[in-house]
């Protein structure tokens, strides 16, 4: 793995089928225009993390329902809400209401995709300062490190703190300390920080 | 690279072993340490897709 430059990552693996449906998942986004940040778990997992994962979190834009309805076309041809074909429902009842939908591939539910839209001034933000990364050819974007990894230790589990302690390992030559430490102060996880991290 | 060594608990095995790996990732190609990672990922993907589970009920697992 490497930095191309500052905003950009590359990685040139054997892709396991968590890299595969989110390679599949996010051309569809690129091609529909749709801005996103992929979240959580396969953040750690992309970069090597070794653990168990069957979902891939995303975060995109808040958008229409015309526009809504462009990329639920351009998600058919590979995709499927898991549990309504109702592209309607879909929108309104969920999306907009608040909640995470999930798309798998055809006639199977696992692994899937969870897509939501942001909620908070840091879900937002991470929108707006998503870092590329290059999967073997395909273009995907992330949330940035410096608040992924103190955001996993937010949430507090054993799982989300070795990730968090994973990411630092791998990147800590290349992350904006100040930025980190900035996000660490807001979500006052500063001492889970110095406990489990550094 | 350091060999792992054993902690007092599980708990701390587990950040040591976080650790190892991150330093293996970080010492090897990329072609090497994805071919490892996929066996644990691969194969837990095809265990749970021969899980016999309804997408209703999936659904109400992962919301829980």
């Amino acid at each position: 793995m490497k930095f191309l430059d500052k905003n950009t990552i590359k990685l040139d693996k054997e892709l396991n089928e968590l890299d595969k449906i989110t390679i599949g998942f996010t051309a569809r986004l690129n091609k529909a225009k749709i801005k996103y940040t992929i979240i959580s778990g396969y953040v750690a997992v992309v970069f090597g993390r070794n653990r168990a994962s069957e979902d891939v979190d995303i975060f995109i834009e808040k958008i229409d329902g015309r526009k809504f309805s462009d990329l639920w076309k351009e998600l058919e041809k590979e995709f499927e809400y898991i549990n309504s074909e109702d592209r309607e429902e879909v929108f309104n009842d969920f999306l907009k209401a608040g909640s995470a939908v999930r798309f798998a591939r055809k006639d199977r539910f696992i692994p899937n995709i969870e897509v939501k839209f942001p909620k908070t001034e840091i879900d937002v933000w991470g929108i707006k300062n998503r870092k590329k990364l290059i999967l073997n050819n395909s273009e995907m974007f992330i949330n940035p490190l410096e608040s992924q990894i103190p955001f996993k230790l937010f949430l507090g589990s054993e799982k989300d703190i070795e990730d968090a302690k994973y990411l630092y390992n791998i990147f800590k030559d290349n992350l904006n300390m100040d930025l980190l430490e900035q996000f660490s102060r807001n979500l006052n996880i500063e001492a889970s920080f110095r406990k489990y991290v550094k | 690279m350091q060999k792992l060594k054993p902690d007092k608990d599980n708990k701390q095995e587990r950040m040591n072993f976080v650790e190892y790996w991150a330093e293996f990732v970080k010492n090897n190609p990329d072609k090497v340490w994805s071919k490892q990672q996929n066996l644990l990922i691969n194969s837990q993907i095809k265990n749970a897709q021969n899980f016999k589970i309804s997408r209703k009920d999936y659904l109400e697992m992962k919301k829980k």
